[in-house]
């Protein structure tokens, strides 16, 4: 690990994500969306927390799996590995980057949907959490991309469990088998936001951050592994 | 360090067909090594000095970052490797002076090519191994990537270039080698015009090639290249690469000069370089023939009573 070359690899990244269009746009959905929902006057917290949960999987999951599977296309990651940086460093300078785009476009969407949090500590640490578990979804999924293109399809059903997850516990009265979607961190975040609007316990606080604590763990470790397995293939 | 970096590769083969023969190297510093082969065995190359963590390999199809510039890839290179090397200089030995704001993908090929350089230049490792450096480029640019392979050499690095174009070696190399099923030969690329000029004045004329006539021409053989001259019915004919050319010389003249470089009577109406015969085949016990290993395969005739010499030749 060694940061000058972090910081060289995020200064790349950032100038390459910067420049395409195709992938950058994305910051807008969630943004556009969060505008909408606040002149629609909607202001309940299912609703708050959509377009944050779109920033998750459509900016920070999208994007990091984009870095990576572009370098897979061009072929650059090739001689990158073969330079000094390690898998370490180039994974920092990503999730670095990828970090702070999603941190800002959560930050905006969060002003522009008109969400006032009660707490706003406890919201960032979860928040923080879910976005380095969102990172890790994106790195596993670049494991199984080859191209952007690719990339753009993988997303599509990361998008639909994680953002659209929370819906399906409405419906989870007539079906029990769908309580299971209770557990995604992406549900798991509007409860730990409900819960924060009251009055509440650490007990309270502490489950939904150890859900998304774990569920970002197992990302991150199932992640590692496979990386080290393709590296030895 | 030492001064001499050694490289030992091990032979590679593909289910009995041999890819690549056991490679073993002195390399010396600030010199530039050319190796000529062929794309599989250049494959199977890189693929094994990539290993050897002295070395840092460009290959011919490196991926490219296409949104950034000039400059802010050599920004990015000088981050992964530490660098301090200034910017202008690098832009003026590669020649992108003019050209360093402008996004890597508009580039041309032949600049495309030369930002290979850039890494080569920027880390600090004491062997380059670049694969095909000039191919394809243009005049311009190849005087350029020669300019910075010489101010590699400058830096006190081993620079190996490898190629399947043997101009291209010659061009910046101060040592030549070609691989082939064999192993490693170095090609000599001394001058040696000079010494021939005089020998050409003190002493009578030594005349070693082989005239020929055809299609009105006259094409002179150097022996080594002859595989086989054969007389038909009073007509003489030297085979090269599988065709024959007319020789207004007899079997015996041609004996007698040939047979200082290894060339054999092995029949009444034959004679067969010895260098390039694989195979003495025996039909029966009384007829024998002799396979060579040309680009096509040819047989050529053993006298019976030939045999016996061969054989004190040959040393069985």
């Amino acid at each position: 690990m060694n940061f000058s070359r972090i910081q060289a690899i995020f200064i790349k990244d950032y100038k390459e994500f910067s420049r395409n269009y195709a992938v950058s746009i994305m910051v807008l959905l969630p943004l556009i969306m969060a505008f909408i929902y606040n002149k629609t006057g909607v202001n309940n917290l299912q609703a708050y927390f959509l377009p944050i949960n779109l920033t998750f999987s459509s900016v920070t999951a999208f994007v990091q799996c984009c870095l990576i599977a572009e370098e897979k296309e061009r072929n650059t990651l090739r001689s990158l590995m073969l330079s000094p940086a390690t898998l370490l460093d180039i994974l920092l300078g990503k999730s670095l980057l990828v970090l702070s785009i999603s941190a800002l476009t959560v930050l905006l969407s969060i002003f522009l949907v008109g969400y006032k949090p009660g707490n706003w500590l406890i919201l960032g640490i979860a928040l923080f959490l879910s976005i380095v578990f969102y990172t890790g979804l994106g790195t596993l999924g670049a494991l199984f991309t080859k191209t952007i293109l690719e990339a753009s399809v993988v997303i599509l059903p990361i998008i639909l469990l994680f953002s659209f997850g929370p819906f399906v516990t409405v419906l989870a009265e007539k079906i029990p088998a769908l309580q299971v979607a209770e557990w995604l961190p992406s549900t798991q975040i509007i409860l730990l936001a409900a819960s924060i609007e009251g009055s509440y316990t650490s007990f309270d606080v502490l489950i939904p951050i150890m859900t998304i604590l774990i569920w970002a763990i197992i990302t991150w470790l199932f992640t590692f592994f496979l990386y080290k397995r393709r590296m030895v293939d | 360090m030492e001064k001499n970096l050694a490289i030992t590769i091990d032979a590679f083969a593909i289910e009995g067909n041999l890819i690549s023969p056991k490679i073993e190297m002195q390399l010396e510093k600030e010199s530039i090594f050319g190796i000529y082969s062929d794309v599989a065995k250049i494959n199977y190359l890189t693929k094994q000095l990539a290993s050897y963590s002295k070395i840092h390999i460009e290959l011919r199809e490196n991926g490219m970052y296409h949104r950034l510039t000039v400059n802010e890839y050599i920004n990015f290179v000088k981050g992964l490797y530490h660098s301090s090397v200034d910017n202008t200089s690098l832009l003026q030995l590669l020649d992108f002076i003019d050209r360093r704001n402008v996004r890597l993908e508009k580039l041309t090929y032949s600049e495309k090519q030369r930002l290979r350089l850039i890494p080569c230049y920027i880390n600090e490792k004491p062997i380059q191994v670049i694969e095909e450096p000039f191919q394809n480029l243009d005049e311009h640019s190849k005087r350029t990537v020669l300019n910075c392979l010489l101010s590699l050499k400058e830096k006190q690095k081993t620079v190996i270039l490898l190629s399947n174009n043997m101009e291209d070696v010659f061009l910046a190399s101060d040592f030549v080698f070609r691989l082939d099923s064999k192993g490693l030969h170095k090609l000599d690329v001394k001058e040696e015009e000079p010494l021939m000029i005089e020998k050409s004045e003190t002493g009578p004329i030594h005349f070693e090639k082989i005239p020929t006539k055809r299609n009105e021409k006259i094409i002179l053989f150097n022996p080594p290249e002859i595989d086989y001259i054969e007389s038909v019915e009073g007509e003489v004919s030297v085979y090269v690469g599988g065709e024959g050319y007319p020789c207004s010389m007899t079997l015996n003249e041609l004996e007698q000069k040939l047979t200082p470089f290894g060339f054999f009577r092995c029949h009444r109406s034959y004679i067969v370089n010895l260098q390039k015969v694989r195979e003495i085949i025996t039909w029966t016990r009384n007829s024998y023939s002799l396979s060579l290993h040309t680009s096509e395969e040819n047989i050529v005739p053993l006298s019976k009573n030939k045999l016996v010499e061969l054989k004190r030749i040959i040393g069985i």
